[in-house]
């Protein structure tokens, strides 16, 4: 199981470096469609941390949740992070 | 009342038995906007059907998303592309047009009446072990190879190699649900690479020595277009309508027999007046449709239902909410075979209705009947094993004993 807090300083570096923003301005609460990601960004986040995490995740849980957090606790509710 | 911004079909809610959370949707508003898919929801029927006959709704093109995912992961599915650009129900005009007539041109090349003797030859075969066995999976075994194996008919493929193709392409159609990964992705395209293999060969027996079958008809054809395919998009078409031609109808047979089976005394009037069975495969379709929902894209400012759509816009028709909405459909979560009412919107409409809807309907037809003909099953299930996708209505397996 993964860790949370790796886990979320992983997506807060994937999306900065994708969307070209400062990790700091990428919250907790900050919406995805806010900080400019789509359907395809959530679908390459979504393979790109199974990748680097090496372990298999639903790219569902990516277009199903707004925010950070939101997926966190859906990754977690979902047993693969701890 | 629900929060409809943050409504999003792909809760984990929703797989199962998304009907109540839709029928409270469909009463609050008739369209609305949903921030978390970022699209406009249509749940009723009239602006469900209205939407697939507006032809300033396009279709979006899931090759170009595949297509962007991939690339921004290293990847490049070749396969999956090539069938992805065949996949009509993805094309807008102008190319929609022809490879649409090439289609319709495949699907009409033999009568009705022996499409029709020919499910039904398949059907009395693979029936044969419930009577001999007292017991038979009808969705593996007999749902499941029906299509493949009219389709083989249809292209001239042995039963064999219909079934072959079939296994070899299972799992592919899985890319159609919202919430694929590039792991899908990446697994439909080696799927694909032997299946596409396989259709480039017999396409070119067939250029060597042409016969009586779909696939001459396809080269045939294809060589007197204005523009024609090379032989790698033309096995990918094959590979396209084979797939369309199996998939959802296998959904519909078993979803149909599963809604029959478990009301005998509909089985026991169908069993004695056969032409009851039409309205049993139409009230499935309504019920379980195998497509559960689609997108649109709008292509021009528009207003629906009072609502600013703007041009770019997705919408999602919500077909399994139109199918239910109790302005179409009284008493719409009843299994009523034979009632009536507008048309169900499972094979959707306009431009993109569905082509084969016909012979879909006449697969399920036969294969009710010839379940009907023989000693009568009973499901073994409380509850159907739905397959694990939001946007597909099918189950896995359906196992009867008489």
């Amino acid at each position: 199981m993964l860790k949370a807090d790796v886990v979320r300083a992983w997506i807060t570096d994937f999306l900065a470096s994708l969307l070209h923003v400062d990790p700091a301005d990428i919250k907790g609460d900050s919406r995805f469609n806010n900080i400019g990601l789509d359907s395809v960004d959530a679908v390459v986040m979504a393979g790109a941390m199974e990748e680097h995490f090496n372990t298999e995740i639903d790219a569902t849980l990516f277009l199903r949740n707004s925010t950070v957090d939101e997926l966190l606790a859906d990754l977690q509710a979902n047993g693969i992070i701890g | 009342m629900i929060d409809l911004a943050s409504f999003n079909s792909l809760a984990p809610g929703l797989r199962d038995n998304p009907h109540p959370v839709y029928s409270a949707l469909r009463e609050q508003a008739p369209i609305f906007w949903t921030d978390t898919e970022q699209a406009w929801v249509l749940l009723r029927h009239r602006e469900v059907s209205e939407a697939f006959t507006n032809s300033s709704l396009l279709t979006l093109d899931l090759g170009q998303f595949v297509g962007d995912v991939s690339r921004a992961l290293g990847d490049n599915p070749v396969e999956l592309l090539r069938l992805l650009k065949m996949a009509l129900f993805f094309r807008n005009p102008p190319s929609h047009g022809p490879l649409r007539s090439l289609v319709a041109r495949l699907l009409a090349l033999r009568s009705q009446a022996s499409c029709a003797a020919a499910v039904q030859r398949i059907a009395h075969r693979l029936i044969a072990p419930l009577a001999r066995d007292g017991g038979i999976d009808l969705m593996r075994d007999y749902a499941d190879p029906l299509p493949p194996l009219f389709m083989g008919w249809l292209y001239g493929l042995s039963d064999d190699e219909a079934l072959w193709l079939a296994a070899t392409l299972a799992g592919v159609p899985v890319i159609l649900n919202r919430g694929c990964s590039i792991r899908d992705y990446r697994s439909a395209n080696l799927r694909l690479e032997e299946a596409h293999v396989f259709l480039r060969d017999r396409l070119a027996e067939r250029r060597r020595t042409p016969a009586d079958d779909g696939l001459s008809l396809l080269l045939s054809r294809n060589d007197e277009a204005d523009q024609p395919m090379d032989e790698y998009h033309l096995a990918a078409l094959a590979s396209f309508v084979f797939m369309a031609g199996f998939e959802t109808t296998a959904a519909l047979i078993g979803n149909g027999l599963w809604l029959l089976l478990r009301h005998p005394e509909h089985c026991d009037s169908m069993a004695a007046d056969p032409a009851l069975i039409s309205g049993a495969v139409n009230e499935a379709l309504r019920l379980e449709a195998p497509i559960q929902q689609v997108r649109r894209r709008a292509m021009t400012d528009q207003t629906i239902a009072d609502c600013q759509v703007k041009a770019g816009q997705h919408l999602i028709l919500m077909i399994a909410a139109a199918n239910r909405d109790p302005r179409a459909y009284p008493d719409p979560d009843r299994y009523l075979p034979g009632r009536t009412g507008p048309s169900v919107q499972s094979f959707g409409g306009g431009l993109h209705h569905c082509l084969g809807g016909w012979i879909a309907r006449m697969e399920a037809e036969m294969a009710t009947r010839e379940v009907l003909e023989g000693p009568r099953p009973h499901v073994v299930l409380e509850k159907p094993p739905w397959r694990p996708l939001h946007n597909q209505r099918r189950m896995n397996s359906l196992p009867v004993q008489i």
